[in-house]
């Protein structure tokens, strides 16, 4: 049976510091969700965490859309993490 | 050879002569080093052949095309009509462009052009003739006090020509035109529009199929997604 | 002096380069290989691509000796391409971009190639072959764009090499081209196979379905068609005289829109770009094509031809010191990208 109802989720995805959550708020916010899926996503930042908003007509497409937004989460707080100490501030160890 | 090389293009050369006593054009092709030679030999006769072929059904027809006098296969020479005054579709429209300032004046010379090469390419495709290689290069505009706007519009270079019924090979005829006026005319942009308009009228009853395979076949340029 | 790094991800290849004032200083890569047979798919590549991407940055910032500070700005492939994978790319770049504010552009992975051929073997005006998995277009540079004179009707070169390559089981390692090439050295019978030149556009999927019937008499493609009783056919020819005659016809047909697009433009110059342009035999025949008519080829090896993070650093700087600015909203990614949408702003000829 097709759902009718909406259906939501919202992920509170708390980062070290605000400036990292800010940084994972504009790059994510890029991307818009496919047309086809029929998904809205929403995202806002409360001080050091990230608040994403899903809602959508069918389930599965929340799941698939959810699903892609971590991936994409995952890769950018890798890269913050690998990377975030370096060139904004001299690290102890470079000559 | 003492014959006076008129162009040197990426087939061959264009040179004049005679045949039996009177003067033509000699097209020669030239073996091409670069591909295998039972490939190059295959190549050079089907489009000598292609050539003729397309040039009598042409004038059968009534459209104007330069009349084969001889070929020979094992010299790759095409001996044909000449026209000596004429000059190419793409030099008359960029010496249009650059004689008038006005682009409305443009505008209107090139529409009774495009008009004219709207209908010599319709009257072709209606007579299942596809060109294989539609570009202002190989249309010609020849001086004729006699003709409408004073020249004739003339089809050349059949090399690469078929004869087809079918809508798909006359949607591609339209869309290589397309292409070639978009990168050689790309500030004059309405040209093709102006020839496709004349084109529908006479290109004969399957109008609505043909145009329906062109914008296929162009939507599937654009679609191509073009990975790597 | 501009210093730039780019990131490229479009296809199956991630790579990582860092160019200053045109100096190379780091170009690392790593391809996503599948098992013979198949081709790859977007959300495995992204998965490959999103697994080697930063290891690939830290080891180009090594290579060239650099610290973040040292760059001037972040590039990325914005496309064509497909989705999944050019998304890996684009995150990292949007993510390094804010950790050390620099700007961040976007690049057409076409022009990157294009560039990139144009810088390595100084070739000033030429006409460009573009061959790869993607794309088969011949272009010409006019009035601040790059024009596409010429290009494929449905698929492209490096697809139709892909496609007869899995037909014919061979290894995807280190490309499925370069598996073709050298079965082909080998190869001594020539086999007719279409040969399809429309004005400067090429077209080769029917060529495809005939080397298949060729490769695989006996599969059963229309599955109307009920078995037959008849034994089972040998195929006619050998894998190398295949792949012999395939290169043989699909190089000449792209030889020929060359040298169209020469004489269409006057130009003496031809610059080969893109994954198949590293092809020995490609180049040779362009090569002999050039030589009959006093041109000059330029064309470069493995390092540059194939998909590679320096093009779009390269493009990229060029960009950035034409003045080009990029909204970061705008640094999202595209499938459709054509090469004669992007305005060439660092060009004055």
């Amino acid at each position: 049976m097709p759902e009718q109802a909406v259906n939501e989720s919202t992920l509170r995805l708390p980062f070290d510091t605000p400036q990292h959550a800010e940084i994972a708020y504009r790059v994510l916010s890029v991307d818009q969700e496919p047309r086809r899926n029929f998904v809205r996503k929403t995202l806002s930042l409360e001080e050091n965490v990230l608040v994403v908003q899903f809602s959508a007509d069918q389930v599965k497409n929340l799941r698939t859309a959810i699903s892609s937004f971590f991936e994409c989460l995952l890769l950018c707080q890798d890269t913050i993490r690998l990377f975030g100490d370096a060139g904004t501030q001299p690290s102890a160890n470079s000559a | 050879m003492t014959a006076d090389i008129i162009k040197q293009g990426a087939e061959g050369r264009l040179y004049l002569g005679d045949f039996k006593g009177e003067s033509c054009l000699i097209k020669e092709r030239f073996v091409k080093k670069y591909r295998h030679p039972e490939l190059d030999t295959q190549i050079t006769r089907q489009r000598m052949k292609a050539e003729v072929k397309a040039s009598s059904r042409c004038l059968a027809a009534g459209i104007l095309a330069p009349r084969i006098l001889h070929s020979d296969l094992n010299t790759h020479k095409l001996y044909m009509e000449y026209f000596g005054n004429a000059q190419t579709a793409k030099k008359f429209i960029q010496d249009t462009v650059a004689a008038e300032s006005d682009e409305e004046k443009v505008k209107e010379k090139l529409l009774e052009l495009c008009i004219r090469i709207g209908a010599i390419i319709g009257q072709m495709h209606a007579n299942n003739i596809i060109h294989g290689d539609l570009t202002t290069s190989n249309i010609l505009i020849n001086p004729n006090p006699a003709a409408k706007n004073e020249y004739d519009v003339i089809l050349i270079d059949f090399g690469l020509s078929h004869y087809n019924q079918g809508a798909e090979d006359k949607g591609v005829d339209l869309y290589v035109l397309e292409r070639a006026l978009l990168s050689t005319h790309s500030e004059q942009k309405y040209i093709f529009e102006y020839i496709l308009a004349e084109y529908r009228r006479n290109c004969g009853k399957d109008e609505e199929v043909v145009i329906a395979k062109f914008d296929e076949v162009r939507a599937r340029g654009r679609k191509r997604t073009m990975i790597g | 002096m501009v210093c730039a790094l780019g990131i490229e991800g479009s296809a199956n290849k991630i790579g990582i380069g860092i160019i200053n004032d045109g100096k190379v200083l780091a170009n690392v890569r790593r391809t996503y290989i599948t098992p013979p047979g198949e081709g790859f798919l977007p959300k495995e590549t992204a998965k490959h691509h999103r697994e080697a991407i930063l290891a690939l940055v830290q080891a180009s910032l090594k290579e060239a000796e650099l610290q973040p500070s040292d760059l001037d700005v972040i590039c990325y492939t914005k496309g064509p391409g497909m989705a999944p994978p050019l998304l890996v790319g684009a995150i990292v770049a949007r993510t390094l971009s804010l950790l050390w504010q620099k700007p961040l552009l976007g690049v057409n992975h076409c022009i990157g190639h294009i560039e990139m051929g144009r810088l390595i073997t100084g070739a000033q005006n030429p006409i460009v072959l573009y061959v790869s998995g993607g794309n088969t277009q011949v272009i010409a540079y006019s009035n601040k764009r790059y024009r596409i004179f010429g290009e494929t009707i449905d698929i492209a070169v490096g697809n139709c090499l892909d496609r007869f390559a899995r037909i014919i089981k061979l290894s995807n390692d280190p490309s499925p081209g370069y598996n073709i090439e050298q079965l082909a050295k080998q190869g001594k019978q020539y086999i007719k196979l279409p040969y399809v030149v429309k004005g400067m556009d090429v077209s080769f999927s029917g060529l495809l379905s005939h080397i298949e019937e060729l490769a695989e008499p006996n599969k059963r493609r229309n599955k109307r068609k009920k078995p037959t009783d008849e034994a089972e056919k040998e195929p006619e020819y050998s894998k190398e005289d295949l792949c012999y005659s395939l290169q043989e016809t699909i190089f000449a047909m792209l030889v020929e829109i060359t040298e169209r697009a020469m004489a269409h433009c006057e130009s003496n110059e031809v610059l080969i770009v893109g994954g198949v342009g590293c092809n020995e035999r490609l180049q040779e025949m362009m090569r002999i094509m050039c030589e009959e008519r006093d041109g000059k080829l330029f064309a470069t090896d493995e390092r540059y031809c194939i998909d590679n993070g320096l093009m779009i650093a390269h493009a990229g700087a060029e960009m950035f010191k034409a003045g080009t600015k990029m909204p970061f909203e705008d640094a999202f990614v595209t499938q459709r990208y054509r090469t004669d949408e992007v305005l060439v702003n660092w060009r004055d000829d």
